[in-house]
């Protein structure tokens, strides 16, 4: 790249630090702000940052609500939906980018448009077709109902991944006697594994943040984290406090997990770079 | 969980009542039903109870025991849906084990937000989902669940079931009327409230001041405290609360907000127009003029009290069961420096004796109310029963509940909350002093249709004229779409009244 | 096109695509089919589950309701296309803007990096209640920020001029960093030969960053601006719910809270399937002109 100039470097160092304090000063806020009384909430600004923390919070969430069986559930969810739209999406991606046949560019367009459509018009009628299966409030409903919206994001990025992909690499195996799934399995997939882990990790984190569907189509037996966290803001205080202490212990496992795998995650976006 | 499959499928071609087996074979479409008039549909989405106070027949058996009667049911699992976040409700919760080693009955509470109760509770019912047993509902939403309860007169009536020692007398008149629809009672009520107004006593006497008798000297008082970072008073504004934010001083001047056949009268006839418009005028002035904290128009009633537990304003006008968090030192600035007073009544002159013209607005109370989708309906009355009981309600008081629906014992713990002598007084409202609300199944709609008008003037967009005319527009639309007036005739008051006209829903 | 290859074989081997495919498409078929089939229902007939006796088909009376008789419809619609215009076209100048800085090297930046993608990954119940506080005007940390700028007692989220504002602030804050990460990828996917041969033509950063870089990510670029706005437009409920409840009057009430409020909090099934549709039809069009906007661009 192009020597950069002065103006670039301070421009870009000014934005960068504007940048950052507006995106980090929320999360701070979030976090001191689970450390304190209700009391401590109201005090004002000069103490935001300033004040004897406690563990109180935390120890009230844990105390009235079955927390950690809601963050499992929320795993479960999550981790199941993703492999489900991973297998299945790649699989459909697959089709889609290796041949050429007539509809393909409709259907390409019908699998996105399922993620188009309002989860508002969709909750209800899945909740009638779950009540009827018996799925209402199980982790299986769920899987299914968040495959519903991963599935169509996992086809889209995968089929442009495997586009970037050289057909002739599997070809060359076909041709030494590989069958067709074979020289996926061993070809393809292996050289896409970044990017299978970084859509992966986005499936995670939509459906670990997912709130209408878990609203709708959960009780108490598979109810996720999220659903929980208003349940603090009721009609006779709010519980910012506990909103927060409950948003802590729900986007903690998220940012930690995202942190470890952020490299993965630009570099499996990337993934067109092997093309040439 | 035994579900009925073809139930769901029914959903398609016939109607949601057919399925329920509310209503045997009554289809018609809408249009129809707009020309042919028949009233028992919106009927029965409207009905209000119609007629006086209820009295259902009550078995008395000598002798009974709550562990006797649950005998039978020993074993069972009583699902209640609960609204979450009332101190009320978290107190309960506590007694809970008690019943349960008393009977053998389980129970098992979930909670829901209040303002998402409604929606997923319809939900849940309008499918024929037998998730829950038991709903937490507020009265004011009932009607909209009618359809889908199981009324417990009949258990009432069964001498193994009911409770002589219950006392369902003192229950107040108007908890018994709100939890009673169509000559059934559908709900015996276990937390009730009315509107009150908190003010700082400390503040008042430093100031040489009495809480304020009409309006006009509660906003005189409101810019008086609102200096220094103080504010006067503490406006509700969000959707849910601004209806009955600005309702409360104009039937106190003498409005009403409907006339006997649903129409919306805000602007009509002149009187109630000036009436309407001096309230609208009152809040917007408060509001525009920064008595209230900033951020008021977007205040939860719960937000409200939470601000004013912070210790710097003068005056909340609030429901009752939200001061309990108030008078919590735990939570609270300004416990043990609140006086409590009815809120005023007319623009600058009181209203004579108490006697309001439109009256106080309305009481509320909460209840559960049995599905009819329940298979376990004598444990879950019995658990109603007992959440209602004398024995029950006492410790609630105890454990510091600020809303008892008894009236005993809010004679017996007066001393308890300050605020307990007007609720006394206010359980004894009937007819004239307390508002004729009607009690319709799109309530919450009406009310949201008002309060965007209300929130429109607050914020500047639309005149106080405008937001009343508006309101009153848009209302009336929305009565049409849903059934209630149909081409040039009229309605009758028994569909919209708890008070007047007889008893039945009339076939016209 | 690259990667492609067109097969004329066999039948077995035409089906090929569809032994793929099929999978997906039973999956995703019957979890849509039904739902819009369901809607299609709702929108003609009246169903309000309050008033179960009402009933029957009014697909006429419906649209009148909705599109005619009730400004409020046209008030959402201009207020939902405001909001997702603004919204994605902030994020994508932003997510751009530090993209490129990310994607030249400077000290730290592997260590800053994922700091800038945290917000992405928070819960938007959590993120709307954060912003709800921030802003609140009482003892909210901006209103602190604003009195010591000499405005006392603001409160964005209740003045209808900015209640909007701070909706999209605190969108823009969620999913910049979503554009941020694929801006980023799609830039490091780059060949680098051109870039060099535009160098020792002498071209400046600038021009290289206009004529070359931008051109070569059209594709990321299109699947990042085509995602955003179909999740502004159908997801930024959660936020707006929290944040706002639509409020104050009906500024910020989209499209999606309309729907959601007809349908869960009116019972009017019919009018919330009606709305939803429409957003439904909507989005079809936006994203179809979007992409087809793109690719004539590209000029192929």
């Amino acid at each position: 790249m192009a020597p950069k100039s002065r103006a670039y470097w301070i421009a870009c160092y000014a934005i960068l630090a504007v940048y950052g304090v507006f995106t980090l000063l929320p999360i701070a806020y979030l976090i001191v702000s689970s450390f304190k009384t209700q009391q401590q909430i109201y005090d004002g600004v000069a103490s935001t940052f300033w004040f004897t923390p406690t563990l109180d919070s935390y120890r009230f969430i844990f105390e009235t609500k079955p927390i950690l069986q809601m963050l499992t559930n929320t795993a479960i969810v999550s981790v199941g939906s993703t492999l489900f739209s991973l297998v299945f999406g790649t699989i459909a991606a697959y089709g889609l980018a290796r041949y050429k046949f007539r509809g393909r560019d409709d259907l390409a367009f019908y699998i996105l448009s399922i993620r188009m459509f309002p989860p508002i018009v969709a909750a209800l009628p899945i909740f009638m077709i779950f009540n009827s299966l018996d799925l209402l409030d199980s982790k299986i409903g769920l899987i299914i109902a968040y495959t519903s919206f991963n599935l169509p994001f996992v086809v889209w990025m995968m089929t442009g991944f495997i586009k970037s992909v050289p057909v002739q690499l599997e070809e060359a195996a076909m041709v030494d006697g590989q069958s067709q799934l074979g020289a996926i399995r061993d070809i393809l997939i292996p050289v896409l594994r970044p990017s299978i882990l970084a859509v992966g990790i986005f499936c995670i984190i939509f459906s670990w943040n997912e709130f209408l569907f878990a609203l709708i189509l959960t009780k108490s037996q598979a109810k996720t984290l999220p659903v929980a966290i208003p349940e603090f803001i009721t009609w006779t205080e709010v519980g910012w406090n506990y909103v927060a202490a409950a948003g802590m212990v729900l986007v903690a496992p998220v940012l930690v997990f995202s942190f470890l795998a952020q490299r993965y995650m630009v570099r499996g976006m990337s993934m067109g770079a092997i093309k040439d | 969980m035994n579900r009925d499959t073809k139930q769901m499928m029914n959903a398609f071609g016939k109607s949601l009542a057919n399925r329920m087996g509310f209503l045997e074979e009554v289809s018609t479409s809408r249009r129809e039903f707009l020309k042919n008039s028949s009233m028992l549909a919106a009927g029965f989405a409207a009905a209000g109870v119609g007629g006086g106070i209820l009295r259902p027949r009550m078995a008395h058996a000598e002798g009974w025991t709550l562990a006797e009667a649950a005998k039978p049911y020993s074993g069972a699992t009583v699902r209640v849906s609960n609204l979450a976040g009332y101190p009320h409700n978290d107190f309960m919760r506590a007694l809970i084990p008690e019943f349960e080693s008393t009977t053998g009955i389980k129970i098992q509470l979930d909670s829901v937000q209040y303002g998402e109760a409604v929606g997923k509770h319809m939900q849940l019912l309008a499918t024929g989902s037998d998730e829950y047993d038991l709903y937490n509902i507020d009265s004011i939403w009932f009607p909209g669940y009618a359809p889908y309860m199981e009324p417990m007169t009949d258990f009432m009536a069964d001498p193994k079931l009911m409770d002589p020692t219950f006392d369902y007398a003192d229950l107040s008149v108007e908890c018994q009327r709100t939890n009673s629809f169509l000559d059934q009672v559908y709900m015996f009520s276990n937390m009730n409230t009315f509107p009150i107004l908190a003010y700082r006593k400390d503040w008042y006497g430093e100031a040489g001041l009495k809480a304020p008798v009409t309006w006009k000297e509660l906003y005189d008082q409101a810019a008086h405290f609102s200096k220094d970072g103080k504010y006067g008073y503490t406006i509700h504004g969000q959707r849910t609360a601004m209806m009955e934010m600005v309702t409360i001083p104009f039937l106190s001047m003498g409005g009403t907000v409907f006339d006997d056949y649903l129409h919306p009268t805000f602007s009509q006839p002149a009187e109630n127009f000036e009436n309407a418009k001096l309230a609208m005028q009152l809040i917007r002035d408060i509001y525009q003029n920064k008595l209230t904290p900033p951020g008021s128009l977007d205040f939860e009633l719960g937000e409200a009290s939470a601000a004013y537990a912070q210790g710097n304003i003068a005056m909340n006008l609030n429901w009752a069961m939200i001061f309990a968090v108030q008078e919590d030192p735990a939570q609270s600035k300004v416990a043990g420096k609140n006086g409590y007073a009815w809120a005023p009544t007319g623009y600058d002159k009181p209203a004579p004796n108490g006697e309001v013209v439109g009256g106080y607005t309305r009481l509320a109370s909460f209840g559960l109310g049995m599905a009819k989708s329940s298979a376990n309906k004598e444990a879950a009355y019995l658990f109603s029963q007992w959440l209602s009981s004398p024995g029950t309600q006492e410790k609630l008081v105890q454990a510091g509940d600020a809303g008892p629906s008894r009236i005993k014992l809010l004679e017996k713990y007066s001393e308890r909350y300050g605020h307990f002598p007007i609720l006394l007084e206010s359980t004894k409202l009937v007819g004239k002093k307390l508002w004729d609300a009607p009690k319709i199944a799109n309530e919450r709609q009406w009310e949201d249709t008002v309060a965007i008008a209300f929130q429109d003037c607050m914020i500047g967009k639309i005149s106080v004229e405008e937001a009343v005319v508006k309101a009153d527009k848009d209302v009336g639309k929305l009565m049409r779409q849903y059934g209630f007036y149909k081409g040039d005739k009229e309605y009758p008051k028994s569909v919209t009244s708890n008070y007047k006209g007889t008893p039945k829903v009339e076939l016209l | 096109m690259p990667g492609e290859k067109i097969y004329r074989a066999p039948l077995h081997r035409r089906l090929r695509p569809l032994f793929f495919l099929s999978p997906t498409l039973i999956i995703l078929l019957s979890i849509t089919f039904f739902p819009l089939l369901y809607s299609l229902y709702l929108a003609s007939h009246t169903v309000i589950l309050t008033n179960p006796m009402l009933e029957g088909w009014s697909l006429q009376d419906n649209l009148r309701e909705v599109f005619l008789e009730s400004p409020e419809y046209w008030d959402s619609f201009v207020t939902t296309l405001i909001l997702v215009i603004s919204v994605v076209a902030i994020e994508f100048v932003l997510g751009l803007m530090l993209a490129y800085f990310f994607f030249n090297s400077f000290r730290g930046r592997d260590l800053l990096f994922p700091f800038f993608l945290m917000p992405m990954m928070l819960t938007p119940v959590v993120v709307g209640t954060i912003w709800r506080f921030l802003f609140n005007g009482e003892f909210g940390l901006i209103a602190g920020l604003l009195k010591a700028l000499g405005v006392v007692n603001y409160s964005i989220l209740n003045e209808p001029s900015t209640a909007l504002i701070g909706v999209v602030i605190a969108d823009v804050w969620q999913w910049t960093p979503f554009m941020l990460l694929l801006l980023l990828a799609g830039m490091r996917a780059l060949p680098q030969s051109p870039f060099e041969a535009a160098q020792v033509d002498g071209a400046n950063s600038f021009q290289i960053f206009r004529d070359i870089m931008l051109p070569m990510m059209k594709p990321i670029i299109v699947i990042a601006l085509l995602i955003r706005t179909i999740d502004a437009f159908n997801r930024m409920f959660d936020i707006i719910y929290i944040m706002t409840n639509g409020g104050p009057g009906r500024v910020t009430e989209t499209l999606a809270v309309m729907a959601f409020r007809s349908s869960f909090e009116y019972f009017f099934m019919h009018q919330g399937a009606i709305i939803a549709l429409s957003m439904l039809v909507l989005i079809t069009i936006m994203t179809k002109l979007l992409s087809r906007f793109m690719n004539v661009q590209k000029g192929d």
